[in-house]
């Protein structure tokens, strides 16, 4: 046979506009206009002395001496440094622990514990502030019930320790999730040669497998100091009432307190706020830059031996028991419990005080159905557009000759550093900037616009790494055989990454629903979401339409998670 | 019609010249291998002709279709190049079928159905993996991704195909059969073929001609039995069939043949095609198998020219034959044997025809 004898059928002629550098030009200027829509007004507004929009506002640096010599700014700055530490302390320690104890030792019912200290990840702040605040709060269940054993208030959580204890809880997940999954890649041959030279197994997690989890203790440190920096909703529902001030509640009272805010005040605290948690992220990449020391991954697919614990077994598992029970269970248990009752208090019994009311309420109002099928509307379909974005970037930025391909992995980056707080602000401003944006502000397309932007890093922590195990060899052979960069994409790079972009997906609806910070400066009539009408309702004092949102949340979130995990078998979290 | 022509390719990484204007010409239906260490450059050069990789300079014709010139500014991208390349990998999309598979390539060019059925049962039936069709790259063993993945190449027919190490991944008793099957099919098919390994058997076994490479140059480009008869220089000699050296001085040259006096005394006589001044440094290499034992010289009647003297250092049996290591004066060098002797010193006797001598560079 002579396949050389005819003349090959060549591809398709070359069209005159390359369509390859379009789309990737495309990719590359959404992802720049979403990063820098929110940072350019910032940036404008905290250097100028009026009002964004005033045509008369001139360049100065008096907004920054404004707020150097307001007289609060001190205190604010150490209870915001206090409060970020003790979170952050609280949070790694609960979640490293919880890590080993779960991933590395034999300590009776992990698997449980495992998914249990994992879960509050999935829920917002918001409700986790409601929830213990209804619980342990100062007229809280459990407050009042130990205060009628022991006659005095037990605790306070109205100060920054207990604002510090709540957060901490809130956020020891995250520093759970990256501990465990460090655990499961670890090599055991390591420790196995440790063993080999005669340590003991207490010796050995103590000089080898802590040392080696190190990577994922700094990166979780640093992630939980900056999420607890930007953290809105825990200081609002502590330290409102007693006027407790952190660096977010200030912004707040700045801006809703006011009948006219202070523009540029804001700005120039948004622009700090902004250059510490650059300046935070700038050192973790700083400190992850040598992690290459602890990669452990070995090429075989061996699971690390368990230490045995012995009699402390039991130890472990009345204190993991305690923490699952107490720190979560009681307060999201509660606040359904709550939703579901008039008042909620150990003085009177439960049978007398239960009624439908609270979602009488929200089922009465349109405003209040609004604000959750648009938050809803917001997960799905910003889930769905961010995905389908998040891949393009990824591939863009790792798959293709794209002249600013590196420039574009940074930007997409960005975002990690921008709080989602600022980001609001900033769009807020945008659009007094831009007048033609208006209309945008009573839809739910200002807030999917904006919640895009926030998630980028987090939906490319999902697609990255998938991107990374598909060999380069099936893109280039792709080429060789005819197809361009964007045929390639679609035939072959986007149906392999299909798993990673369900795993996206899923990530995005979550954190979608359940973010409000956000939406706090964005949301006006029409694009209000469950977590800004939760506050407007807690600001109100009507507790019991707050705990029936949450439970629609939290109910919300349970059937999503359940759904795509078990029935399409999506990976949330690795 | 589709002669390669490769013209003073260069491809930098910083300050390391990877490909250093490398030039050749693989003529119509010839097979021609790239062979060399790792790092020589051969598989930086298969990536420029691809058009998966960018040289700095230099320029690549494929008969009338000019691919890259550096000069010129013309760089055209692997989609438009009508080539085949086979991964080391083998590269088969795994969410596709074998079918699937071939398909892809062929709908690209708008083949109609009816074709691209009959031109893929006809590759299949070529690399005879026609019953496997239906099934997908993860059920397929080595050997038969091996073959799914040259079919998908040659599927669409094109102008050059370039292999890239594709026996590397097979074990030692398929690489031999898939070796000869590849040679036969490519006779077949005649595609101008360009093939790249650092397997100088499956080199010698499967190319027309060889260019051996070595740090970013050609060595030497030639057919299979030159370079293993006469390499071109000592890495030629060394990485083929890994000669001895003998380190010495030229001396008086006689009937063809250089007498090459041994930094031990003893001379060797070694043919040379070329005269070389007497007094030079020079080192000789000879190849293990080339080597004869002989007997004592009392039985053959005197010591007779290259015959010496040596003790046997090291026996390694290694099946057909035995690898052993002597000493003779300074020199040590490898001798192989179908029966070892049993003392523990012999004579050996080397053919002046397998000496190949190469002048030593001053200052090395």
């Amino acid at each position: 046979m002579a396949v050389r004898a005819e003349v090959a059928s060549a591809v398709a002629p070359r069209a005159s506009l390359d369509r390859n550098l379009v789309i990737q030009w495309l990719v590359m200027l959404i992802t720049a206009g979403l990063v820098v829509l929110p940072l350019l007004p910032i940036f404008y507004q905290a250097f100028l002395n009026q009002p964004i929009y005033d045509p008369a506002a001139s360049f100065s640096f008096e907004n920054f001496v404004r707020l150097l010599s307001t007289p609060r700014f001190g205190t604010i700055f150490a209870n915001t440094a206090y409060f970020a530490l003790g979170t952050t302390i609280i949070a790694q320690v609960l979640g490293v622990l919880g890590a080993i104890l779960v991933g590395r030792t034999d300590v009776p019912g992990r698997a449980l514990f495992g998914e249990m200290l994992l879960w509050p990840i999935f829920i917002s702040h918001l409700v986790m502030a409601f929830g213990w605040f209804t619980m342990y709060g100062p007229s809280g269940y459990v407050t009042l019930f130990i205060k009628s054993l022991v006659g005095f208030e037990p605790w306070s959580l109205y100060t920054v320790t207990g604002m510090a204890v709540v957060a901490g809880v809130s956020q020891a997940p995250l520093a759970y999730l990256y501990c465990i999954v460090a655990t499961r890649s670890a090599d055991p041959s390591l420790e196995d040669a440790a063993r080999s030279v005669g340590a003991s197994p207490w010796k050995i997690l103590v000089s080898i497998t802590v040392p080696l989890m190190r990577p994922a203790i700094i990166y979780g440190t640093i992630m939980n100091f900056v999420i607890a920096i930007e953290m809105l909703s825990i200081p609002l529902v502590f330290g409102g009432p007693v006027h407790i001030e952190l660096f977010t509640t200030y912004l707040y009272h700045e801006v809703f307190g006011q009948a006219t805010p202070d523009y540029g005040l804001v700005a120039a605290a948004a622009f700090f706020m902004l250059a510490i948690v650059i300046g935070l992220m700038a050192l973790q990449g700083k400190l992850m830059r040598n992690a290459g020391r602890f990669v452990t991954v070995g090429g075989k697919a061996t699971r690390p031996r368990r230490f045995p614990l012995g009699r402390w077994k039991w130890v472990a598992f009345a204190g993991l028991l305690f923490y699952v029970v107490f720190a979560i269970g009681i307060v999201l248990g509660g606040l359904a419990l709550r939703s579901f009752t008039v008042v909620l208090s150990p003085l009177m019994p439960i049978s007398r005080v239960l009624t439908l009311a609270n979602y009488e309420i929200i089922a009465a109002y349109p405003v209040y159905m609004r604000s959750i099928t648009n938050t809803i509307m917001i997960s799905v379909i910003g889930g769905f557009i961010g995905t389908l974005l998040i891949a393009m970037i990824a591939l863009v930025a790792n798959r293709s000759e794209f002249p600013l391909r590196r420039q574009l992995e940074y930007l997409a980056m960005a975002p990690r550093a921008i709080p989602g707080f600022i980001a609001g602000i900033g769009i807020f401003y945008a659009m007094s900037l831009f007048p033609p944006l208006g209309w945008l502000r009573n839809t739910i397309v200002i807030l999917i616009i904006a919640y895009i932007m926030r998630y980028i890093p987090t939906g490319l922590g999902a697609i990255s790494p998938a991107l990374a195990q598909i060999s380069a060899d099936l893109d280039r052979s792709a080429r060789t055989v005819g197809a361009d960069w964007w045929r390639t994409s679609r035939a072959i790079m986007l149906r392999l990454l299909t798993p990673a972009m369900f795993s996206c997906f899923a990530l995005l609806f979550i954190h979608f629903l359940k973010e409000y910070v956000t939406a706090v400066f964005l949301f006006a009539p029409g694009s209000e979401v469950i977590g800004t009408t939760m506050l407007q309702f807690w600001i109100n004092g009507d507790n019991g339409p707050v705990a029936a949102l949450a439970t629609i949340q939290i109910l919300i979130t349970v059937v999503f998670v359940y759904a795509v995990r078990q029935l399409l078998g999506v990976k949330i979290y690795g | 019609m589709a002669e390669l022509v490769v013209n003073d390719l260069v491809r930098t990484f910083g300050d390391f010249r990877a490909v250093d204007e490398v030039s050749f010409t693989v003529a119509d239906g010839e097979f021609l291998t790239l062979l060399g260490p790792s790092g020589c450059g051969k598989s930086t050069t298969l990536a420029a002709l691809a058009g998966l990789d960018h040289p700095e300079g230099g320029r690549i014709a494929l008969g009338n279709r000019v691919f890259f010139d550096a000069a010129a500014g013309v760089y055209v991208p692997a989609e438009q190049r009508e080539i085949g390349l086979v991964f080391q990998s083998y590269a088969l999309w795994p969410h596709m079928t074998v079918r699937e598979n071939l398909d892809f390539p062929l709908k690209l060019r708008n083949v109609g159905r009816a074709e691209r059925t009959r031109r893929i049962e006809e590759t299949l039936d070529l690399v005879e993996m026609g019953a496997y069709a239906d099934r997908y790259p993860h059920a397929l063993s080595g050997g038969q991704q091996q073959r799914v993945a040259l079919a998908r190449t040659l599927v669409y027919r094109p102008s050059l195909l370039l292999l890239d190490e594709p026996l590397s991944n097979l074990d030692a008793k398929l690489r031999e059969r898939a070796r000869t099957w590849l040679r036969h099919l490519q006779t077949q098919v005649r595609v101008t073929t360009v093939y790249v390994t650092h397997d100088q058997s499956e080199a010698l076994a499967l190319s027309d001609r060889i260019a051996v490479m070595n740090e970013g140059r050609i060595a030497q480009l030639a057919d299979p039995y030159t370079i293993y008869e006469r390499p071109a220089d000592p890495f030629v000699a060394d990485f083929i069939g890994s000669s001895n050296f003998f380190h010495g001085i030229a001396r008086e040259r006689q009937n063809g043949r250089v007498r090459v006096e041994l930094s031990g005394g003893d001379s060797l006589f070694a043919s040379a095609p070329k005269s070389i001044d007497a007094g030079r440094p020079v080192s000789v290499a000879v190849r293990p198998e080339r080597i004869r034992l002989t007997d004592p010289p009392e039985q053959t009647g005197g010591l007779q020219a290259n015959v010496l003297q040596v003790e046997i250092e090291e026996r390694t049996f290694l099946g057909s034959y035995h690898s052993l290591q002597v000493r003779a004066g300074k020199d040590r060098f490898r001798v192989e044997c179908r029966t070892p002797p049993a003392a523990h010193t012999g004579f050996v006797e080397i053919p002046p025809e397998a000496c190949t001598v190469f002048e030593v560079a001053a200052g090395s």
